[in-house]
């Protein structure tokens, strides 16, 4: 029989860009805002969400206008089908990019905290045929467990509230000691952590309540806000600025804290569990790079173009090579990316906006 | 088909009859005269075993040759007003169709035919030799009623409606099986259930074209939609009051003659870690029950290929203090960790199964054998290690845990691939097998049912088991119709309490 409603439900939606955007990011976004706004990393994140906010806005008024099409038919309608398909495959690398950088950085962190004994590219083939297994499946499924790993992620998270009792509240002070600009700075290199909020255009035709639209796009936005804050704040209170700075992921560091029997490390579970979170990102990316191919390859079903793209993804996250280096590349193209993002969408909405006018002068 | 309707000739009606139903070797035909002066002739015809031939001829034949005593010659309606006068039975059915006889005899009712009367009467002497209602053996129950499925369908279908009284339960026959002829019945409450389902069950269950079916096990493989998932899609009991409860719930029923166990479809996930007693007990000891059983899934799954990556893998993570004692048990064992592990899985299998069939009385010397003798003997043969031992030990205990036998299977089989994934890739192994698990599990659905509910309404009956008057919607993707359950019954008795009307 089939489903009656194989269209997302506004929760589902919500979970999609929520589990778009916390994934790695997480990890180290505490080390990287300290970088430059020291005890100010806060504010320095809060700005950052003006990043996805924006795009969330204008996606809503573009949502309003076209319920039904996304931004790859809305970008063929309004820049040409030649510009347009240009456009689409410049969006692509938005998923692309994310996706490979999250897999790069999975098998780099369980390498270096948990099977440090298998070869990267073992782990990376590992992890990726996971991947395609769940990118054959339905949107439907990818909601479905975006929203039971959002549950769990809410869960995880606060597994590091534990370092509380052992942290001080001398850590987080002194507050708005950094200069605007070293602010500025690391809210640029907070980009990364919200990048992901992009699927929203690609999915917003498929939920099935249109009008709570609005309210879960700025609900998701706010819940991964204050869930970076949160990572922000007790890395803050446990481990101060000087140790953030020094450490590559200071969130991973506070779970150290936790004590269980017959484990010398709580690190390790929490990786184990975490994962589970990463993994649910490469997904969601990897699905939806293969769901805008197939918007270009038109007749083609989708299962061969998730097979088809195993090899690239496996070279990119490769390529990225070590910890080190993926952080460069990330802090050098996630800018460059958003920027693309922010002047695409409000290209776009201009042209709808102005579209809109002479409909009404009609 | 073409009808063959019956004639007026006896001979020949008994011929056709004789002719379709072929096997006649049990087939007893009893010819005798119907009435004074001009007598009329007249014949039962029964197969042996089926019936019971004292009220044959006690209700039957005994009214008819001695006590009938007019002339029915020149009567009309014989068939009718001997039905009336004479058959001391309560069910008798006039029918002239041919087929409808043959469906009827070989289903152990007596066909009765008369001489130039072109219908026929059907009487009820349906009995069968079936064991009596018991105690179900397979699913112990400590609370709640005790009474368990048959193998007679009537019985299994009067148990359910002495159990649902409501008007609106829909009872639909069927016969399935080319030449097995099973009669099946679905069951299900028709203002609850949703028409979907019940005409796509009803299809499916009429496209099936097979020999026979032997079991509810059988039409549910028929049925379901991917064969290539291990987990069931189908939920068999043969407690009544679980299927009252799924009915209850909007799913439907399928009974099958001569099978003890009745399918309810659609089936959930969590439905197979659920039990009764869940229902009679103290919702927060239940709810502990419920928790445990979650553990349990994953400890049967997780906990070998856990053991395996600490001694393996990653052994920095053991405390010193467990480390050696472990290293010191392990001195000696030729065995790597993953081999030893799945022997001992393997042995414990093995034990299971050949325990699941055995006459009780070896059962026992199995468990002296198995658990004693192999259990030790390998730990000093150096074999095993006593770590190794009591990890599978406790892995085994766990699935003892989930109370249906056919999940409980499904979750032991898992942890094999998830064993040799994990000694292929250390801890990864471990997430990357759940992580497929999971997407599976919330990809797969029984009937359109999606097997996974995430509803927050349905969440209080799945993991914990919320207090009763919290329940007042049914399960939102099987209730379709009527999800309300109840009222809010927490209010009304709030207002008795506090002298409100």
């Amino acid at each position: 029989m089939e489903r009656d409603n194989e269209l997302l439900a506004p929760v589902e939606f919500m979970s999609i860009i929520i589990g778009n955007m916390i994934g790695t990011g997480i990890l180290t976004l505490p080390a990287k805002v300290s970088k430059y706004a020291h005890e100010d990393g806060w504010i320095a994140i809060l700005i950052g969400a003006a990043y996805p906010l924006y795009l969330v806005i204008l996606g809503i008024y573009i949502s309003k206008k076209y319920p039904n099409n996304n931004i790859l038919e809305l970008g063929r309608k309004y820049c040409g089908k030649l510009m347009g398909n240009m456009f689409n495959g410049l969006f692509l690398i938005n998923f692309l990019f994310n996706g490979t950088i999250v897999l790069a950085s999975i098998s780099n962190i369980t390498r270096v905290y948990v099977s440090y004994f298998i070869p990267q590219y073992k782990s990376i083939i590992a992890i990726l045929i996971v991947v395609v297994y769940t990118s054959f499946k339905e949107l439907k499924l990818i909601g479905r467990l975006n929203l039971v790993v959002f549950f769990v992620t809410i869960i995880f998270i606060m597994i590091p509230g534990v370092a509380l009792k052992s942290g001080s509240i001398l850590n987080i002070s002194p507050i708005f000691s950094a200069g605007v600009e070293d602010i500025f700075k690391a809210s640029v290199q907070s980009v990364f952590a919200y990048a992901g909020v992009e699927s929203f255009f690609l999915i917003y035709p498929f939920v099935n309540d249109k009008k709570k639209i609005k309210k879960y796009t700025i609900k998701s936005v706010v819940i991964t806000t204050a869930v970076y804050l949160w990572a922000e704040f007790v890395s803050l209170f446990y481990l101060g600025d000087e140790l953030i700075n020094k450490s590559r992921f200071p969130l991973i560091a506070t779970t150290e804290t936790v004590v269980v029997p017959l484990i010398n490390n709580f690190r390790y579970i929490f990786i184990l569990l975490w994962s589970n979170v990463m993994l649910k990102t490469i997904v969601n990316n990897y699905f939806f790079t293969t769901f805008i191919l197939k918007d270009f390859i038109k007749t083609s079903d989708r299962k061969y173009i998730c097979m088809f793209i195993f090899p690239i993804w496996l070279f990119l996250s490769i390529y990225y090579g070590n910890l080190i280096n993926t952080d460069k590349i990330v802090s050098f193209v996630s800018p460059i990316i958003a920027a693309f993002n922010i002047l695409y969408i409000t290209f776009i909405t201009i042209l709808i906006g102005r579209d809109n006018r002479y409909e009404k002068k009609l | 088909m073409v009808k063959v309707v019956a004639n007026d000739c006896l001979e020949d009606n008994i011929n056709l009859i004789v002719n379709k139903l072929q096997n006649t070797s049990q087939l007893v035909i009893k010819r005798f005269y119907i009435g004074f002066d001009e007598a009329i002739d007249g014949a039962v015809l029964y197969i042996n075993g089926l019936v019971n031939k004292d009220i044959i001829d006690r209700d039957v034949l005994q009214p008819i040759m001695i006590h009938l005593k007019e002339n029915l010659s020149e009567k009309e309606d014989i068939e009718d007003y001997i039905c009336k006068k004479y058959i001391c039975m309560s069910s008798t059915i006039i029918e002239s169709n041919i087929d409808s006889a043959i469906d009827n005899i070989k289903r152990g009712k007596t066909i009765f035919l008369i001489e130039k009367c072109s219908n026929f009467i059907i009487i009820d002497t349906t009995k069968g030799n079936y064991r009596q209602i018991s105690e179900s053996e397979n699913e112990a129950s400590i609370r709640g009623p005790r009474e368990a499925f048959i193998e007679s369908l009537e019985t299994n279908i009067s148990i359910l409606k002495r159990r649902i009284k409501d008007e609106n339960l829909v009872i639909e026959e069927m016969v399935l099986g080319k030449r097995s002829q099973t009669d099946i019945v679905i069951m299900y409450i028709k203002d609850v259930a949703d028409d979907k389902l019940v005409n796509l069950i009803k299809e499916k269950l009429n496209r099936i074209d097979v020999d026979f079916v032997s079991a509810a096990g059988v039409v549910g493989q028929y049925i379901e939609d991917h064969t290539y998932s291990i987990f069931p899609q189908v939920y068999n009991t043969e407690k009544s009051d679980v299927v009252e409860a799924n009915i209850m719930e909007g799913r439907i029923a399928i009974l099958i003659d001569g099978v003890p166990q009745v399918a309810t479809i659609p089936s959930l996930f969590i439905e197979y870690f659920q039990t009764v007693d869940d229902y009679y007990d103290r919702f927060i000891v239940s709810s502990f029950t419920r928790a445990l059983r979650i553990i349990s899934i994953f400890m049967v799954i997780t906990l070998p290929s856990i053991y395996l990556t600490l001694i393996k893998f990653n052994v920095e993570i053991i405390p010193l203090k467990f480390i050696v004692p472990i290293v010191s048990s392990r001195i000696g064992i030729v065995l790597s960790p993953f081999f030893e592990i799945f022997l001992m899985e393997i042995v414990i299998e093995i034990l299971r199964e050949g325990g699941l069939r055995l006459p009780k009385k070896i059962a026992q010397t199995l468990s002296v054998v198995g658990g004693i003798i192999i259990g030790q003997m390998s730990i000093q043969a150096k074999i095993v290690s006593p770590d190794t031992l009591l990890v599978v030990g406790v892995s085994v205990i766990a699935t003892f845990l989930i109370p249906n036998y056919q999940m409980a299977l499904t979750i032991r089989l898992i942890r094999f691939p998830m064993l040799v994934i994990t000694n292929m890739i250390g801890t990864l192994g471990i997430v990357l097998v759940w992580f497929v698990i999971i997407v599976h599990l919330l990809s797969l659905d029984s009937f359109g049912t999606p097997y996974i509910s995430l509803n927050p309404s349905d969440l209080k009956d799945e993991f914990i088991r919320g207090p009763l008057w919290t329940m007042n919607k049914r399960p939102e993707d099987i209730a379709t119709k009527d999800k309300q359950r109840q009222k809010d019954l927490k209010i009304k008795l709030r207002r008795i309490r506090f002298g409100k009307r």
